[in-house]
């Protein structure tokens, strides 16, 4: 079996919405998931 | 022990091998001829009891890698968890402003009503800021979003905004990330120099094809094309900074899916590094709506096609990955985030009439957060996800769907709450049925078999 991506710990899936998350973490969280509301909002624009 | 609930398996290769995925973990893995008797075991016992010591560090193997759980193990408490967390997150305050409900263009397949005397007051303003001035010192980060209608129809207000947003934020040691969502025609180098001084990189501005498509699509309220102006102005804000990211968003359906790479060829390949590429169903009326004229496998392929020629083109594509740890289906669920009218009435969801009726609070004198009880639990209130939900493999990556789909029951285009446009790449993918395909692309598994085993 080849592991192309290993599994997350729950601490570090939740660590940058807790308390005292570092800025760092909480930005690049933000930016590396291009979720919907960092590219763009919602609607037909 | 048991195999854990959040498990996909893709056959590839003709039927040789098998890719493993756990939405819950994220973990991704290949498995090789060798590996596969005792897999498909796994996956077709839930998980067994070991005979051999080899059985036995596999399972422990499954367990490390989370395809298997230990039997005290509640996945489903796992996620309600996350969603919590996500919810209440106390780190990030998002405000998305609204400074009129008045637009220059008349897209057809606009959901809004717009007035043309609406505008933000200069008390509304006062509020807004007093507002900010409270709650960002409570945050590390502030994500300021400019809407509307369109918002450079105010831009003197979106600038006056702004710069104290940007002075709070230095003041308190917050970050801020300002972006701003316009049609791009009223761009000059002076104001796309104030946005940028204001903090305001980013910036999302539709362009539907090429001229002869976009004029029809979103042309001037009172007429004619604008696609000439448009164009210039996406040249003029990434030369401005270059911090500044544009997101080239094309909305489409059946009639104009197809002009995309005439589009991507139109921009200078110096500045397209610059244009993140942004491609959106378009929704609502069946007429337009991409879903209602399109068959979903054949929208997903052509994502997949134009997202390709597009990077290879030179564009910024990035699509988010897979969405691995996901804690809300979108921003609207976070309790820390606003949409604030020109009138000062707060809002959860962009896609609204932003009718008085549906506000969910609004700012007093003071710039507080004043809650309509009822309204604000309504939207808090629902549970955290659909019954059916909870069987569904993809919860962990989706986080239960759009919650105004779900409280309105209304139509989203996809079997579920899921709504193929606006959410992340991946999520439309599973909405759209082309998720193993991503799965086999971030493995780099090109032979996939077209066929599913769970």
């Amino acid at each position: 079996m080849t592991i192309v991506s290993e599994p997350k710990l729950e601490c570090e899936v939740l660590a940058a919405a807790k308390e005292g998350a570092d800025k760092e973490q909480i930005l690049s969280e933000m930016v590396a998931r291009a979720e919907c509301c960092v590219d763009h909002l919602c609607g037909c624009k | 022990m048991r195999a854990s609930r959040f498990n996909i398996s893709v056959p590839v290769g003709d039927g040789k091998r098998l890719l493993l995925f756990n939405t819950l973990r994220g973990t991704l893995a290949t498995c090789d001829l060798a590996d596969l008797p005792m897999v498909l075991r796994f996956l077709s016992e839930g998980a067994f009891t070991p005979a051999t010591e080899e059985d036995a560090l596999f399972l422990s193997r499954m367990l490390e890698l989370g395809f298997a759980v230990d039997d005290q193990c509640d996945e489903i408490e796992v996620v309600r968890n996350r969603k919590m967390v996500g919810m209440h997150d106390p780190n990030r305050l998002d405000v998305i402003v609204l400074p009129n409900m008045n637009c220059n263009f008349a897209c057809p397949y606009c959901y809004e009503s717009h007035n043309p005397s609406s505008a933000m007051s200069d008390e509304v303003e006062r509020r807004i800021i007093a507002f900010l001035e409270e709650q960002i010192p409570r945050f590390s980060v502030l994500l300021l979003s400019w809407f509307g209608g369109e918002p450079l129809l105010n831009y003197d207000r979106v600038v006056a905004i702004s710069a104290a947003a940007q002075r709070i934020c230095q003041s308190q040691n917050v970050a801020l990330i300002g972006n701003v969502t316009t049609n791009g025609y009223l761009f000059d180098e002076r104001k796309a120099r104030g946005l940028v001084e204001c903090g305001i990189y980013n910036y999302q501005i539709t362009v539907d094809g090429p001229p002869e498509i976009h004029n029809r699509t979103r042309p001037l309220r009172g007429g004619g094309g604008t696609f000439d102006r448009v164009f210039e102005s996406i040249a003029i804000l990434v030369k401005t900074d270059q911090r500044v990211h544009v997101s080239l968003r094309v909305n489409f359906n059946h009639q104009n899916i197809d002009s995309i790479p005439d589009l991507l060829a139109l921009f200078e390949s110096s500045i397209r590094s610059s244009l993140r590429v942004v491609f959106e169903p378009i929704f609502g009326d069946r007429c337009l709506s991409a879903t209602a004229n399109m068959e979903a496998p054949e929208i997903s392929d052509r994502l997949f096609q134009y997202y390709a020629m597009a990077r290879d083109m030179g564009y910024d594509v990035t699509l988010g990955g897979l969405p691995i740890g996901q804690l809300v289906y979108c921003y609207a669920e976070r309790e820390n985030q606003f949409i604030i009218s020109h009138v000062g009435d707060l809002y959860k969801c962009s896609v609204s009439r932003f009718s008085p009726d549906d506000r969910v609070a609004y700012l007093d004198k003071q710039g507080a957060v004043v809650r309509d009880e009822a309204r604000w639990r309504a939207w808090f209130g629902m549970d955290l996800f659909d019954e059916k939900c909870y069987s569904c493999k993809y919860l962990p990556l989706c986080m239960g769907g759009c919650r105004r789909a779900r409280a309105e029951g209304g139509d989203t285009g996809s079997y579920c709450k899921l709504v193929p446009t606006n959410a992340s790449f991946a999520l439309k993918t599973i909405a759209l049925g082309g998720f193993e395909e991503l799965l086999c692309r971030a493995s780099g598994v090109k032979d996939r078999m077209v066929r599913d085993v769970d």
